[in-house]
């Protein structure tokens, strides 16, 4: 446990060096960090979302940010930490916009909506929404915000209870129960839908 | 282990997070307890479905797409920008500044306020100026020379208080000029322009229930405002000019 806070928090040479290398200009700095990292992040994006092209767009908007904000990055976490934080508050921003725009829409509009994201499901998201992997894609998506961001970073993303305390912001003691709670939730959900 | 574990104790034990003595009394009262070891085989199973769920690779595309806006930004932002710590700390400066455009802006507000506070208080002045009872009204009216003019009301007030409002006889007038989501619109005829767009260039016309708008609406909620102009609104929206009607209210 110990050795895994050591590894949240430290940023190891090859971050330093990518960081710097950005700072002086070397776009071959940010293609390295987007081939390091695309794929992690737009598979957060999709597990928090359950959406194919809003993940997308959400990979999108977290790599423009971190080209925006890494000359001002620290170091005072891993690169992986920080990114994983920078992509969760995008995901956030998302959820935030989205529930302002659920409150003001009107009825017909809702339908358009239903629409659109009918049509905006991937081929991946049609085969996913099938027998077990629908199931439990179902049920993930139906799991509280915050219980959701703890079991998809430990159980998807399998980072350490302390990398996750560090991506989340919280006490570990705390990413502890929200993680128990999570799984538990959703082992009442999959046990109730067989 | 006397009762009952909590769920917290069984999620860390599958990931190994427990001391090892809570974890060795955890396994003895497993051992005893139907129930939990079918709570922890449960939790378990959910550990493992979660973990054989396909991970999926970056669309194609994307990532040339996010190099290209990258670049964009970067080109906008300016070469010093690229100058590391130097742009950092120039960042932190501007946020630095922050209060003190805020407090400039709200005395500027007050400032504001205050004036029109005045303005509107002088109408209802002018009749105890003149004079009603003495003939002084009279007398002001026969005397020769340059009068002064009552002030004048504002016509195309942007925001008139609700006492105006209950006070006018019919529906207030419309002002002509609004804002809203950020921008300034002027009124010509039914639609609300945009300030600085060229009236004779070539207008996409998009209903509000269309999924184009309604994407937009998604992804920019503060467009949402211009449904209060109540009329199609024109404005230049992703570098083309397109005008929205919105339902009436």
């Amino acid at each position: 446990m110990r050795t895994a806070a050591v590894r949240a928090g430290a940023m190891t040479d090859a971050d330093l060096e990518l960081v710097e290398r950005h700072r002086y200009g070397d776009s071959g700095a940010f293609e390295e960090l987007y081939r390091s990292y695309g794929s992690m992040v737009y598979n957060l994006a999709l597990r928090l979302t359950g959406d194919a092209e809003e993940a997308a767009d959400l990979c999108q908007e977290t790599f423009l940010r971190v080209h925006r904000h890494l000359v001002g990055f620290e170091g005072r976490c891993s690169l992986r930490t920080w990114i994983y934080r920078v992509a969760l508050n995008c995901c956030r921003s998302h959820f935030r916009r989205q529930r302002a725009w659920r409150a003001v829409r009107s009825p017909d509009s809702e339908q358009e909506l239903k629409k659109l994201a009918a049509r905006g499901r991937s081929p991946e998201q049609r085969a996913m929404a099938r027998g077990t992997a629908e199931r439990v894609a179902t049920a993930l998506a139906e799991l509280p915000r915050i219980f959701r961001e703890a079991v998809v970073l430990r159980d998807l993303e399998g980072l350490s209870y302390a990398e996750i305390a560090a991506v989340l912001k919280l006490r570990p003691g705390t990413v502890r129960s929200r993680i128990a709670r999570g799984r538990e939730r959703l082992r009442l959900m999959l046990e109730a839908s067989r | 282990m006397k009762s009952h574990p909590k769920v917290e104790i069984l999620s860390s034990y599958l990931d190994a997070e427990l001391a090892p003595p809570t974890s060795r009394r955890l396994e003895v009262h497993l051992q005893e307890c139907t129930d939990c070891r079918r709570r922890l085989w449960g939790l378990r199973r959910v550990a493992q479905r979660l973990g054989e769920m396909e991970r999926m690779g970056a669309p194609e595309g994307l990532g040339d797409e996010i190099r290209r806006r990258a670049a964009l930004e970067a080109g906008r932002r300016g070469p010093l920008r690229r100058s590391g710590r130097a742009g950092f700390e120039r960042f932190t400066l501007e946020s630095s500044l922050l209060p003190a455009f805020a407090v400039m802006l709200a005395l500027v507000l007050i400032g504001y306020l205050l004036s029109w506070g005045v303005q509107q208080r002088r109408p209802t002045e002018a009749p105890v100026a003149h004079g009603s009872e003495d003939g002084e009204a009279a007398e002001s009216q026969e005397r020769p020379g340059p009068q002064v003019a009552p002030p004048e009301v504002p016509v195309e007030s942007a925001a008139p208080t609700a006492s105006e409002r209950d006070a006018a006889a019919g529906p207030p007038a419309a002002p002509a000029i609004r804002s809203g989501a950020g921008r300034v619109f002027e009124r010509r005829g039914e639609v609300w322009i945009e300030r600085g767009l060229d009236s004779s260039s070539a207008v996409t016309q998009l209903q509000f229930g269309d999924p184009v708008v309604q994407k937009w609406m998604v992804d920019h909620p503060q467009l949402l405002e211009l449904r209060r102009l109540g009329g199609p609104v024109r404005l230049r929206l992703r570098g083309e000019i397109v005008e929205i009607v919105f339902p009436s209210p």
